[in-house]
């Protein structure tokens, strides 16, 4: 049975059930015994697969700060200083994707376990060890991440003020957003969280657009909030366990008394939603998307939302199944409230960007749908989801700057038949765009297709709005976008406009040949992230 | 009283800082113009006492009837003083703005001196001693650090810390006239049969007050803010590091030893920790003067500090070591980055620091460093203090206090990033050619550096041995 044949029999009514509203019809019983489950005692340092070394996960961790600390050191004056700086931090980061490319090549068969999974002893006192180690879900999310920070390093090739400290931020970025999905302790999580928040306001204040210092601290501000939120409710956490740990796995297995576990549920999910961003949480995210580097803006757009994912993932889904089943309701609402407000926020925008960020906020809040439903089919499709929309919010957002960096103006209004001086402009909006939407043999596809099968039969009501609000929501925003922006007639200031140059199109067709891949063999991940997710909902119910 | 060689090589740190002090002494006198000198003979002194340090690290004795206890407690905070004080030795090598007096090195070695008495002491007297010597070293180096200095603050700055001193001495001569002892466990002990009485809260008051001043504990932080405004840089940096780690490490041992279960103490030093790490947080938000934002930031650090003696439980005297070290390497990076930023440019402004990386990129990532360590950033050692004092303040049940000090610590990181960002992202306010930094500004960025940076990775160790000290502080 191929993968996707394997997700979509377990579409089925009785496997499309919640583990958590109905244990008994449960499809993970039939399932789950067969899978090796990881235990809480600590594993000695193992490979995943012979034939790779076991410091791959540090690698993938650690090489873009080695990288970017070099980069700061070296001049970056002139044009050739600036090219070499360019250049080094292309080759760490494409070194960093090669890797993990490697990583999901030998991750086959993995059955929910940890792979590369490394333990080395750092703070025995207070339970905390240097535990790095990936399933499924992580790993999915590892490429997404690897991939647009390479991405954002390709497309930053005009940037000439400070260009050391800005590659070093870059992969500074990418530290922390590889560092957040490799990290098995939560301190290591904690250590790696504020990474991106730091290098965002600092890539925001020094290379963003005329709001870049408001945008800056909010980022900033909200950020911080998001960490120290991850920071109170992990001392928490870590306090009720006996003996004190920091590891997720023992803290998996530790049994949570009183009214601490729905503090502790509502501490976690706050962190996750600031950055997911769910409503009223999102200024910070709007703002963020429209002030930065159309570069850096992919980043975001992109990658944080897909850190919140995954820790909801996790942590929430994980480690509270019963407050989450307890908190449905709750977290319905917010995710409707999240995908409307966006959506008709999203319509009214003209500031293209904007527009942009509203969408992605719109597509982020369907893995709140997923995560809600706790259904493994959903939760499948939300995993793919925030893949596609990882990578076709930074197609939409690279495209746009690459369309402002030619007219001057990021005003839709002011944008009119551009596909005639922009034909491939036109073309990477429209993959993207519709990659977004779900259009058949495109990565959303897969993930909308699961999302809402998985959750369907959870909850008939609320899905069906969801998905259908979404649908017309966004789809009206892309359809009117594109059509006002490349169709219609073309201003005379317009008419010598340049087509996109070779670099452009390389990582632009990178991420869509990624997008089209992803649509056609959802096979490729689906997999390993449906072995990754029963292994994580077997420890929720158990 | 018995007091044999054993005792004696005991104290083997403490004679190579006194020898070193007194060529120091003598060196001044007899050479005009030596003081770089001076200050190279008291590293050399501080390096050997760390060297006698290390090989005493697993001794354990008793010495002079229980005044001074050689365990694993004082042998980490002596430790982390002498590492200190060397480098604010080097900071004063570094120091390019001011000229320090001939015998400056020699009561830098003398407060230091008194520093590792007060981590070793046991007993009412010779902790009021090692007290009083450091209120008097500390005077001393603020009154004779002209001419970049005021009199009128040496003067301040002697009056603030033999106050304290003398404030402490009242307070222990009522817990004396109280319990009998002077043995702080026998004191701990009487007083505990006796019960409490409104002698006992003006002694323990009179005792905090003394203590608040030399670490800047809200409302008695002003003789902190004195120093740090007026002093030279490295005389703050020894305020800020040596004497403050001397000061929390001997509260802790008053703490433990006298109040250790008063759970009237806890809420106090607990509602004392919460306004000064507020207060200190939100005064530096608005703050225009470079040194006295330094200032405010430490304050901030005594408000953790204060916090780790909340409930007197080992896992606190743990996180206080750890964060006393993690203070200590936040505070001489930023003192070794504005050293080599003043060399260049004379002003306090703290709106003058914008654009500082254009012309000294290298002091100005060495401040962002501190400054986000100091604050509290993951992952440098500021984050790793201030998560183990929290997490000990919530196993000591005081999680309303943890949540002020998770507030003060995102506030403080809110304001330390908008200075990094003024720091690297702002045009520069001044024309100012880039400079290498001098030999020892060098060593000092460096070593600040890698003490702020790695600090992650030797927290193993070090909380290994800090957990080891907490047992001999409370078994």
């Amino acid at each position: 049975m191929t993968g996707f044949s394997l997700l979509m029999a377990a579409a089925s009514p009785s496997a499309t059930s919640s583990p958590l509203a109905t244990p008994s019809a449960s499809p993970l019983p039939s399932i789950v015994p067969s899978l090796p489950i990881p235990s809480g005692t600590p594993a000695p340092v193992t490979l995943a697969n012979p034939t790779l070394p076991a410091l791959l996960l540090s690698g993938i961790v650690w090489i873009p700060l080695i990288v970017g600390l070099v980069l700061l050191l070296l001049p970056a004056r002139s044009e050739a200083e600036r090219a070499r700086v360019r250049i080094g931090a292309i080759v760490g980061s494409g070194f960093v994707l090669v890797l993990a490319v490697l990583m999901w090549y030998g991750f086959a068969d993995q059955g929910g376990t940890l792979a590369y999974e490394e333990q080395r002893a750092w703070l025995p006192q207070l339970g905390s060890s240097y535990h790095l180690g990936v399933d499924g879900v992580s790993l999915a999310l590892l490429l997404l991440t690897s991939l647009l920070s390479l991405v954002a390093v390709l497309a930053s090739s005009r940037v000439r003020e400070r260009a050391g400290a800005y590659f070093a931020l870059l992969l500074l970025f990418e530290t922390g957003l590889n560092g957040v999905l490799a990290a098995v302790d939560y301190l290591l999580i904690l250590l790696f969280w504020a990474m991106p928040v730091v290098a965002a306001f600092l890539l925001i204040a020094g290379w963003g657009g005329p709001g870049r210092s408001r945008a800056a601290l909010k980022v900033l501000a909200f950020g911080l909030a998001s960490t120290a939120l991850l920071l109170v409710a992990v001392l928490i956490l870590a306090g009720q366990s006996s003996p004190p740990t920091f590891d997720l796995l023992s803290l998996h297995n530790t049994v949570l008394h009183g009214p601490a576990t729905g503090l502790l549920f509502w501490l976690f999910f706050a962190a996750f939603a600031i950055l997911l961003p769910a409503v009223p949480l999102h200024t910070w995210f709007i703002d963020a998307v429209a002030e930065a580097g159309a570069p850096v803006a992919a980043l975001i757009g992109g990658a944080l939302p897909a850190l919140a994912g995954y820790g909801l993932y996790r942590t929430v889904l994980g480690d509270f199944p019963a407050d989450l089943h307890r908190m449905r309701g709750a977290i319905l609402v917010l995710t409707l409230a999240t995908l409307i407000w966006s959506g008709l926020s999203a319509l009214g925008q003209d500031d293209l960007k904007r527009a942009i960020a509203f969408l992605a906020q719109s597509r982020s809040s369907l893995v709140l749908l997923a995560v809600v439903s706790a259904a493994p089919v959903a939760l499948n499709g939300g995993v793919v989801l925030i893949v596609a929309s990882g990578l076709g919010v930074a197609l939409l957002l690279l495209t746009a700057g690459m369309i402002q960096e030619r007219t001057g103006t990021h005003s839709v209004r002011a944008l009119s038949g551009l596909a005639a001086r922009l034909p491939r402009a036109a073309i990477l909006y429209l993959v993207g765009g519709l990659g977004l939407l779900g259009l058949p043999g495109l990565a959303g596809f897969v993930g909308m297709v699961l999302v809402f099968l998985g959750a369907y039969p959870v909850d008939r009501t609320t899905t069906t709005i969801a998905i259908l609000a979404s649908a017309l929501l966004s789809g009206g925003l892309v359809v009117t976008s594109s059509e006002r922006i490349f169709f219609g007639p073309l201003p005379d200031g317009f008419a010598r406009l340049r087509d996109l140059g070779t670099l452009e199109l390389t990582y632009a067709v990178l991420l869509v040949a990624v997008i089209v891949l992803l649509g056609v063999f959802p096979t490729l991940l689906a997999n390993d992230v449906n072995f990754g997710i029963l292994s994580l909902l077997a420890r929720g119910a158990g | 009283m018995s007091f044999s060689i054993q005792n004696a090589l005991a104290f083997t740190p403490e004679w190579w800082l006194l020898l070193g002090a007194a060529v120091a002494f003598t060196l001044g006198r007899v050479r005009t113009g030596s003081e770089d000198q001076t200050s190279v003979v008291g590293l050399i002194a501080v390096v050997l006492a760390l060297a006698g340090l290390l090989t005493q690290l697993r001794s354990s004795i008793t010495i002079f009837e229980g005044a001074f206890v050689v365990d694993g407690y004082t042998r980490l905070l002596q430790g982390i003083v002498l590492a200190s004080a060397a480098a604010c030795l080097l900071l004063a090598l570094a120091d390019r703005t001011w000229t320090p007096a001939p015998d400056f090195a020699g009561f830098l070695l003398l407060a230091t001196t008194a520093a590792m008495l007060i981590a070793g002491a046991a007993d009412l007297v010779s902790l009021a001693l090692g007290v009083a010597l450091l209120g008097m070293g500390l005077g001393v180096m603020a009154v004779e650090a002209r001419p970049s200095s005021t009199p009128a603050a040496g003067v301040g700055a002697f009056i603030a810390s033999t106050l304290a001193a003398a404030v402490i001495a009242y307070g222990f001569a009522l817990l004396y006239g109280l319990s009998g002892e002077t043995a702080l466990a026998a004191v701990g002990r009487r007083l505990g049969q006796t019960g409490s009485r409104p002698a006992l809260a003006v002694a323990l008051a009179l005792v905090l007050a003394g203590f608040g001043v030399l670490i800047g504990m809200v409302p008695v932080q002003w003789g902190m803010q004195s120093i740090f405004q007026r002093a030279p840089l490295p005389v703050s940096a020894f305020t800020g590091s040596v004497a403050v780690t001397a000061a929390l490490g001997g509260l802790m041992r008053v703490v433990t030893g006298v109040a250790a279960s008063g759970s009237a103490v806890s809420l106090l030093l607990a509602i004392l920790a919460a306004a000064t790490m507020t207060g200190a947080t939100v005064a530096a938000l608005g703050e225009r003067s470079l040194r006295r934002l330094l200032s405010w930031i430490l304050v901030g650090q005594a408000g953790f500090g204060l916090a780790a003696l909340v409930g007197a439980r080992q896992g606190g005297v743990a996180a206080l070591l750890v964060f006393s070290a993690s203070l200590a390497a936040g505070l001489l990076a930023a003192v070794a980055a504005l050293v080599a930023y003043f060399h260049r440019v004379h002003s306090d402004r703290v709106a003058d620091i914008s654009g500082m990386a254009s012309y000294a990129p290298a002091p100005a990532a060495v401040l962002a460093l501190a400054l986000a360590s100091l604050s509290g950033i993951p992952p440098l050692a500021g984050f790793f203090g201030r998560l183990l004092v929290l997490r000990a303040v919530v196993d000591a049940g005081y999680s309303w206090l943890a949540l002020i000090g998770v507030a003060s610590t995102v506030l403080a990181a809110f304001s330390a990033l908008r200075l990094v960002r003024a720091v690297f992202l702002d045009p520069p306010v001044f024309e100012v050619h880039p400079v290498l930094p001098h030999r020892a500004q060098g060593t000092a960025l460096g070593l600040g550096t890698l003490a702020v940076v790695a600090f992650g990775a030797f927290l193993g160790p070090l909380l290994g041995f800090a957990t080891v000290a907490a047992r001999a502080v409370l078994p």
